[in-house]
């Protein structure tokens, strides 16, 4: 099953957006950006880690680039726990370990959420009829925690609660009292000692503080060593540390217990024992009910110009953004329309469909790296259109719309309508192999004039013949014209996989040619998947 | 409802409007498909039974919405959750659990307080004392009982002392074997 999913993932169509990242990677190197652009190899290593889903990605206005998850700084807005939604301040964060002090466990067993519940004995003879009236039991304490999956209960390790509030603070004695946490508590104390002890004054920015366990202390011990504080480490050593607790006796029998082994639910699973770091037992009697990580709300700032470019709402419970500047607002958003089976030899249609999210009109650029890649040919139709500006009225009206611009439509445009316009690319497979990818250069200009924020839909419709004259304007450069208005440009890189390529099935010559908007092959050959893979080493081995 | 004359639906129980039932039910004692007291059967549950011996279904089940039942043998008070399957041949004790889309081995027997939960179906048995489960469920199918009516359509058939109900709902049970 496992290994279907990922067999499927691995095929399945996208369109990933590259960021080259300019503050993370050499500044040397982003001198010759335009070199580095047109030598933009899809095949190497480094791709996935410099290309994303639309998604995923910010747009940094100032700097007018995209940004992604590797170039965003991040520092984090508040605590809260996912299950209450308790904002916790963040002074309490660390005396708290992270966790949840309230009333918010998860299951040992399976890892969902657990409940409190009232224990109720049922009467001696049990009516269906009337239902049965809850009376608190006489033995043990009146609430356990339960869970509804798997219908674990804490009264399986004999944990009951007095209260139904504040359960973390009444397991709190018994955990203080357990061996290896008087041990942990121990050894932190005389460290903590002498590392306040050690410390030179080093000032760190507060977004680094915020962090638990990244205190003034552990981050000058480690990477803030300077001469003077090895100088006093030397002359300061640690004292002699003493156990406080003898020795953390080991689970009796533990091994003849293994060795006698059956059952496999007799003994805890990896990700049961990974849930309980501090003893990690094997034997699920042992097993306690965790409190629930904390999260983060986090602001997102551009690394090169410190704007920020996502801020949500301080309170836990607040879904809303202050600041969210995304690339799906800000950056055409390719999809892939239509998309047939893409058979060995065989000219294939596809249609990638650009959406324009600004409130102008803006001109596209395509241009493809080299006609034909290791995968096969790609000929893009129209290399030049342009893209209605988006508008919320517009939207429901869609149907007035495409039928106005269907009567002329140019060629190599498979249909403009709204805010989008679908471009036809023809596909000739070369190879058969398991994922026919090509990179596609995208540049894309609008306009903005002066007071963009009162620009109507129809001084727009009014420049866009300017804007098509205006396309030579190099990349990332902000001209002004006669008029008040700016050109901003954009380019960047994009990746389109499209699946894999399947061989022709016997009897069909490899010169078929298919004609737009014929059906979808889908039918006819869906027989070689499993040579496909075979076929790919081998042409990546003549590659290199 | 239906009038076919091969269906007998007996008393104390409600069945919903739109339903569909083929074959020969008999909704109470006796029959290919015995459904015993007290069960709740929510919408778009399929319990079929293939097999010429007759399928004897406990009292105080809950069949929840989408779930597929072609077991052997149901006993009592369990719980098969939205869109589980208890596969053919398949004999249930009491007080288990079925997890949502979870499901059973063919020709499986399972024992009393089985709980089946999570993606890989993981099985457990459920360590509670029989009166807390059955106290539980006991809460959990009266509570369904009033408010299930109020999202159904549901004609009351028979006396109105007759409180405890079948609300069997649309297209709630198919006999496919007619032996």
């Amino acid at each position: 099953m496992n290994s279907l999913q990922t067999e499927t993932r691995h095929i399945r169509p996208y369109v990933h957006y590259h960021c080259g990242c300019p503050d993370v990677n050499n500044p040397t190197t982003s001198i010759e950006s335009e070199k580095e652009e047109e030598t933009f190899n899809i095949y190497s290593p480094g791709i996935h880690f410099s290309t994303f889903p639309i998604s995923k990605l910010y747009f940094c206005d100032d700097c007018h680039q995209i940004r992604c998850p590797r170039c965003v700084q991040e520092e984090i807005v508040c605590y809260y726990c996912p299950n209450c939604l308790f904002e916790v301040p963040t002074a309490s964060v660390k005396s708290e370990r992270n966790r949840c002090a309230r009333n918010c466990f998860q299951c040992p067993i399976c890892q969902n959420t657990l409940s409190v519940v009232a224990s109720s004995e049922p009467q001696p003879t049990p009516l269906p009829i009337s239902p049965t009236v809850p009376t608190v039991s006489a033995t043990g304490a009146p609430y356990y925690l339960s869970c509804g999956v798997c219908r674990w209960d804490s009264q399986e390790i004999g944990m009951t609660f007095e209260k139904a509030t504040g359960l973390a603070l009444q397991l709190q004695k018994t955990e203080d009292e357990r061996p290896d946490v008087k041990e942990f508590d121990h050894l932190k104390d005389q460290f903590e000692k002498h590392l306040r002890h050690n410390t030179p004054s080093t000032t760190l920015p507060s977004s680094l503080l915020s962090i638990p366990g990244m205190s003034m202390n552990s981050f000058s011990s480690r990477y803030g060593n300077t001469g003077l504080a090895h100088a006093q480490q030397k002359s300061d050593d640690v004292e002699k540390y003493e156990a406080a607790v003898d020795k953390v006796e080991p689970e009796s029998g533990l091994v003849d217990d293994l060795v006698h082994l059956t059952d496999v639910n007799q003994i805890t699973t990896l990700t049961q024992r990974m849930n309980q770091l501090s003893d990690q037992p094997y034997k699920v009697e042992r097993l306690q009910p965790q409190r629930i990580h904390l999260r983060t709300k986090r602001v997102k700032r551009c690394r090169s110009c410190r704007h920020i470019l996502i801020k949500p709402e301080q309170k836990a419970q607040a879904t809303r953004f202050k600041i969210k500047l995304v690339a799906l607002k800000n950056i055409p958003k390719i999809t892939i329309a239509s998309l047939p089976k893409l058979i060995l030899n065989q000219r294939t249609q596809i249609v990638l469909k650009f959406s324009n999210p600004l409130y102008e009109e803006i001109s596209v650029d395509l241009t493809i790296q080299e006609e034909t890649n290791e995968c096969g040919k790609v000929t893009i139709l129209a290399p030049h259109f342009n893209i209605t500006p988006y508008n919320e009225v517009l939207e429901y009206e869609e149907d007035l719309i495409s039928s106005r611009r269907a009567a002329k439509a140019d060629i190599g445009i498979y249909e403009k309508r709204g805010n989008s316009t679908s471009i036809i690319f023809e596909i000739t497979p070369l190879a058969e192999v398991e994922e026919f990818k090509f990179p596609l250069l995208v540049k894309y200009t609008n306009k903005n004039t002066e007071n963009n924020e009162n620009d109507g839909v129809t001084t727009e419709e009014k420049s866009s013949e300017e804007t098509n004259s205006s396309k030579a304007v190099a990349s990332d450069e902000i001209s002004a014209d006669e008029s008040n208005e700016i050109t901003k440009s954009l380019s960047f890189w994009t990746v389109i996989g499209l699946g894999n390529v399947i061989k022709a099935p016997a009897g069909t010559s490899g010169t078929t040619v298919k004609g737009p908007r014929t059906e979808p092959s889908g039918s006819k050959g869906s027989s070689s998947r499993g040579s496909s893979s075979g076929n790919r080493s081998g042409t990546s081995n003549s590659k290199s | 409802m239906p009038k076919d004359h091969a269906i007998t639906i007996g008393k104390r129980a409600v069945v919903c409007q739109d339903i569909e039932l083929k074959g020969e039910i008999q909704i109470g004692p006796g029959g290919p498909i015995i459904i015993g007291q007290n069960n709740i059967v929510e919408e778009n549950v399929t319990i079929i039974n293939k097999l010429p011996t007759a399928l004897t279904i406990g009292d105080d089940n809950v069949f929840e919405v989408g779930c597929y039942v072609e077991g052997s043998k149901i006993g009592s008070k369990n719980i098969i959750e939205a869109k589980a399957r208890i596969l053919s041949g398949t004999s249930l004790g009491n007080n288990c659990v079925v997890g949502a889309v979870c499901s059973t081995k063919k020709d499986e027997i399972i024992l009393d307080n089985t709980v089946i939960y999570g993606d890989h179906h993981n099985r457990r048995i459920q360590t509670a004392s029989a009166n807390q489960i059955s106290s539980l469920h006991t809460r959990h199918l009266d509570y369904l009982r009033e408010v299930l009516p109020k999202f159904n359509h549901i004609r009351v058939v028979g006396a109105p002392e007759s409180q405890e109900i079948v609300p069997i709902s649309r297209k709630a049970i198919k006999q496919t074997a007619s032996h």
